[in-house]
């Protein structure tokens, strides 16, 4: 089990996880202890909230302010997502881009395994990755639930989770197939951030213009929707999108990893 | 199988490959037959280690086809490399794994290593397999490297630069590693620089030049090769012109009646000329790996 690629990847980056993993944890624990302090502040400024800050986080509701609420808006809404995407990019940018920029790939490719043997851990390795990292968020909930007054739905803390999570795999293989088709990395964390970037733009925009609404559909934002998924549980519909995007973008990656030269 | 025990370890056939509009290898022809220590010599950017990367399918042949024990390099390149080793001439290794854990590792990819032998040799390379690889030398390095490719008794090994920073002890015992290969009939396609090397471990070498290759010569025990250089004793001073005119003779230099002439090929033409000078002494000189290598390469 240890000497499989998708393993090695992810024990070669143990530290990074780790310091990822503590930090979602840690962020779950303030943000269920600073609930009940704060809960009175956020029912005032949802009162008093701009459209751009609707647009920015997504339509705000005007009910009294739950936990589940509290956490769409200050850790799911755009923190949660961001921080994954930035995981996201840098591992899809690396996962076959670091092997090749050193040189160990020829290591692999030298051994009888094929090419699509190669994507598919080095696809594994990422899930696991930010299935690690994102679990950590939730247990960090789940930890504060029963340490604070923070009385929050962990099965729909589970589905936001696990939306933040495919939303971040969807990154990390629009990122890893520009990797796998030109085979530079630079050229990946470059595309992959802009697409992230791009994506938040779009959801941002069709918020503030009415006429522009239908832009939302090409936002990944607009599919995670982490925020409404920790009110009304999961969306299905958004999860299967960004699993068939997932797999689409996994099949360019095999599509190019096989087709080009490697090595040069 | 059966095409892995019979079929002939390289067979490159009109191999080229072109990157956009450079062409870094010219429609290259050779054959590395069962058993063979094949050296691969060439200067910086003659297109090695391309034809390398090439034969292992890091790299698409433009043109042509390399066959590895009569399988297509390309469709059949994970059958193949169950029977193939290869070091790298830049070998990149994982610096925070140890030896140890990187064989397991390549163990786990596919290749069936045979851990007696890889005991063996890391003894006899005086390498510690337990050490972290980003802790070793360059040379300790080299070994790690060496013995990930032969660790499987491959069929076919596949060698860049191998000896790149190891003392001349361990060159020794490299030496002896590739000829204990060669004795269990495998072969042995090996790039250096070293031409000592090559001449010392190569039953033949190939030299390659600019993309293309511009010849391949055996090397016998007796370190023969077609390349000849004589030294003449004239009574008189002769007149070189007439030599010069010959098409096998390529160097002639000249110290008051004495002619030192290198001959490449037939001699024939080069010997009636002579005899029409009556030349009173004629001895001939030991051509090394390096008077062909310098020859080809001269300009």
């Amino acid at each position: 089990m240890l000497n499989y690629i998708f393993s090695i990847y992810v024990i070669s980056r143990w530290k990074n996880i780790l310091i990822w993993s503590v930090s979602m944890f840690i962020l779950a624990l303030v943000f269920a202890g600073l609930y009940d302090s704060f809960k009175g502040e956020i029912t005032d400024m949802i009162g008093n909230a701009p459209k751009l800050m609707e647009a920015m986080i997504g339509p705000i509701s005007e009910d009294a302010v739950t936990p589940e609420i509290w956490l769409g808006i200050e850790l799911y809404g755009l923190l949660f997502p961001i921080l994954l995407a930035v995981i996201a990019v840098s591992a899809g940018a690396s996962a076959i881009g670091t092997e090749e920029e050193s040189g160990t790939i020829e290591l692999i490719l030298a051994s009888p395994i094929s090419r699509g043997r190669v994507v598919l851990e080095k696809s594994l390795g990422i899930m696991i990755q930010l299935g690690i990292v994102s679990g950590f968020l939730w247990v960090g909930i789940a930890t504060g639930s029963l340490l604070f007054p923070f009385d929050v739905s962990l099965t729909n803390v589970f589905s936001a989770t696990a939306m933040g999570w495919i939303f971040g795999t969807t990154v990390a293989y629009i990122t890893m197939s520009i990797q796998s088709l030109k085979g530079r990395k630079g050229l990946a964390l470059g595309v992959g951030s802009g697409f992230v970037g791009l994506s938040y733009v779009m959801m941002v925009i069709s918020g503030l213009l009415n006429g522009l609404n239908s832009l939302k559909y090409t936002s990944l934002f607009n599919y995670y929707d982490g925020r409404s998924v920790l009110i009304n549980g999961l969306n299905e519909t958004s999860f299967a999108v960004m699993l068939g995007l997932s797999g689409l973008f996994l099949i360019v990656s095999l599509y190019g990893f096989y087709n080009r030269d490697v090595g040069i | 199988m059966n095409s892995i025990t019979t079929g002939i370890p390289v067979e490159i056939t009109g191999f080229s490959k072109n990157y956009g509009t450079k062409i870094a290898v010219d429609r290259l022809d050779l054959k590395v037959e069962k058993g063979e220590v094949f050296g691969f010599l060439g200067p910086n950017g003659a297109g090695k280690s391309t034809t390398i990367r090439s034969i292992l399918n890091f790299l698409t042949p433009s043109d042509g086809k390399i066959s590895i024990f009569g399988l297509d390099s390309v469709k059949s390149s994970v059958a193949i490399k169950n029977h193939i080793g290869y070091l790298a001439g830049d070998i990149s290794l994982y610096d925070s794994m140890s030896g140890y854990q990187l064989f397991k590792y390549l163990t786990g990819l596919g290749k069936s290593t045979n851990w007696d032998y890889v005991n063996d040799l890391s003894h006899r390379l005086q390498i510690s397999l337990q050490a972290k690889i980003g802790t070793l030398s360059k040379g300790n390095k080299q070994k790690i490297g060496l013995i990930q490719a032969f660790m499987h008794q491959p069929k076919l090994l596949i060698l860049d630069e191998p000896t790149s920073g190891l003392d001349p002890l361990m060159k020794q015992i490299f030496y002896e590693m590739v000829l204990e290969m060669k004795h269990l009939g495998n072969s042995v396609f090996v790039s250096s620089h070293d031409l000592n090397e090559v001449q010392h471990i190569c039953d033949k070498a190939a030299f390659i030049k600019s993309g293309r290759l511009i010849a391949t010569e055996s090397i016998r025990e007796d370190f023969e090769f077609s390349l000849r250089r004589y030294i003449v004793t004239f009574p008189t001073s002769p007149d070189i012109g007439e030599f010069e005119k010959i098409d096998s003779v390529s160097e002639i230099t000249q110290n008051k009646n004495k002619l030192t002439v290198t001959v490449k090929g037939d001699i024939s033409e080069f010997l009636r000329k002579l005899s029409k000078h009556d030349p009173i002494d004629l001895s001939e000189e030991e051509t090394s790996l390096e008077d062909i290598f310098m020859k080809y390469y001269e300009d």
